[in-house]
């Protein structure tokens, strides 16, 4: 079965290289830049793996992360100088990320997943 | 020596002439002595004590009131207006109110105002007072002292000024959350560029598309050059730098290419109209800090609302140039309006207001011949700038 991968970000060019760079025959991601679309498609769906931003319009990744309400492990991306954070995310990612360690982290959760 | 109270009522016959006086005679010597010494150490600190009557705004003073008002005993009314006419014009308005609102209820009369004094100028006095009521709870009398704090006013306030000063020079003040938007705002464009790397390494031959990731990379580039152009010019020492001719739209442009970043995440509208063709001389730096700190303080004021716009228009009055700020919060109230100014007056917590942007603004305004005033009378707040056009 394919890993699941949910990515919010509210830039679209983020979003779409992710997609892209990433989407392979054993992952599909599915991009939001609406915080409240991803809550609300997280609730039907069942993601295996969340990647969150930090800085939102009107929120954070941080309160996101909380109102998920979720046990899939979630990933903060960050281009702020230091932030803190009160949600166990599984790792925090600083922005301009490395695509290696991403590929490592997706790679890591397929293993788990099967 | 002893001294007596006399007490004493005439009486009168059918035509109204005194015919007798009928009183009471009492020793008060002891009493006298420790009023006079009372009078003694008030006068001596420089306290003065008075008595306001507010049902038949009758006024009495000791004798160090006389001395720290300037004021002949004979020449004094005896009346209200004896205090009020001696305020200065600037402290007038806000010590009156203040005495109402505690001849109300509203608050305690504790305060500081300015008064004009014949032989030494302008003082500064603390006033503090007690009401006491009648049954109804009205107003029937009022004691209080008063003291000359001229030297303790003025020594604050030099601090305050030497503080700000050296916060001015080294141009950090409102800098705080606009650097943690900064490292946000260039970390992003940097992510994108790298994205789009990372694309094109992995499909070297797509040549259409990586065409378009050139691009993409182009203009994240371009986000962040902008990003530090804004910046630079802070960095730069400007003082003594000299003024240019320089249109104020583009100016509100420059500023607002750093705010925005900050409008941007908090979701508020910003609009700019135009109806100016003079040009200011200025100092550029300066007025685009200044521009800077009203609209930060504007998405302040209103990132938690509902309705988030700003507001921002130009036009000429004759040869001046008016420029107003406007933001969809619902005014400022009375109570800190005349503190807005102060240095250091902030409403917001610590760590997220230094309360030096709107005092830095003021004196940057003030170097440039330009005022700066809160429209009063419209439902929103907004600020007005007038700034003397260019001669050339
Ligand atoms: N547009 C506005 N709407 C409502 N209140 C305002 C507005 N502009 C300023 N104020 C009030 O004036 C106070 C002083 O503003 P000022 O810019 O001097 O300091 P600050 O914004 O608190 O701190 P800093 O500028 O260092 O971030 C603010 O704390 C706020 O209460
Ligand atoms: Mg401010």
């Amino acid at each position: 079965m394919k890993l699941n991968v949910f990515f919010l970000d509210d830039e679209i060019d983020l979003c779409e290289q992710f997609q892209e760079f990433f989407s392979s025959e054993q992952i599909a991601i599915t991009v939001f830049t609406d915080p409240l679309k991803a809550i609300e498609e997280s609730k039907h769906q069942k993601p295996d793996l969340f990647f969150i931003d930090y800085r939102l319009p009107n929120t954070n990744g941080d309160l996101v992360a909380l109102s998920l309400n979720q046990t899939a492990p979630m990933y903060l991306l960050t281009g702020e100088i230091s932030v803190n954070v009160y949600y166990p995310f599984k790792g925090i990612l600083v922005k301009p990320y490395d695509f290696k360690q991403i590929q490592e982290i997706l790679d890591l959760e397929i293993q788990e997943k099967n | 020596m002893k001294f007596v109270r006399a007490i004493g009522n005439v009486q009168k016959n059918n035509r109204g002439q005194p015919i007798r006086l009928i009183g009471t005679c009492q020793d008060l010597t002891k009493v006298t002595q420790l009023e006079t010494e009372n009078q003694f150490i008030l006068d001596s600190l420089g306290i003065g004590v008075w008595k306001f009557n507010p049902v038949d705004q009758s006024l009495y003073w000791d004798k160090s009131m006389y001395r720290l008002f300037d004021i002949h005993e004979e020449d004094f009314s005896g009346h209200y207006e004896a205090w009020e006419n001696s305020l200065t014009p600037e402290a007038k308005t806000r010590a009156v109110e203040e005495l109402n609102q505690a001849l109300s209820g509203v608050k305690d009369f504790d305060t500081v105002f300015e008064i004009y004094t014949k032989k030494r100028g302008k003082r500064f006095i603390s006033g503090k007072g007690i009401i006491s009521r009648d049954a109804n709870g009205n107003p029937s009398v009022m004691y209080g002292v008063n003291m000359d704090v001229t030297e303790k006013v003025n020594m604050e306030k030099s601090l305050k000024e030497a503080e700000v000063k050296l916060i001015h020079t080294s141009r950090l003040a409102s800098l705080g959350e606009l650097s943690a938007g900064v490292a946000h705002e260039i970390n992003n464009p940097l992510a994108i560029i790298n994205g789009a790397i990372e694309l094109m390494k992995k499909n070297p031959n797509d040549v259409v598309k990586n065409a378009e990731r050139l691009e993409t990379i182009s203009k994240s580039k371009e986000r962040i050059s902008k990003i530090l152009n804004g910046l630079k010019k802070f960095s730069r020492a400007s003082e003594g730098a000299a003024l240019k001719d320089c249109s104020l739209i583009d100016l509100i442009h420059e500023s607002l290419s750093l705010t925005e970043i900050i409008a941007r995440e908090k979701s508020v509208t910003i609009t700019v109209d135009n109806q100016s063709v003079q040009k200011i001389q200025c100092n550029d730096i300066e007025i685009e800090q200044a521009l800077i700190n009203l609209i930060s303080n504007a998405i302040d004021a209103i990132k938690q609302l509902n309705e988030r716009w700003i507001k921002i228009s130009i036009h000429d009055d004759l040869d001046f140039i008016v420029l107003r700020i406007m933001d969809s919060g619902q005014g400022i109230s009375k109570e800190i309006e005349h503190k807005l100014f102060d240095p250091f007056f902030t409403t917001k917590v610590v760590g997220e207001g230094t309360g030096l942007g709107l005092s830095i603004t003021k004196g940057i305004l003030n170097d440039h011949k330009a005022s700066i005033h809160l429209v009063s009378g419209i439902s929103n707040t907004c600020f007005e700038i007038k700034f003397p056009a260019s001669k050339v």
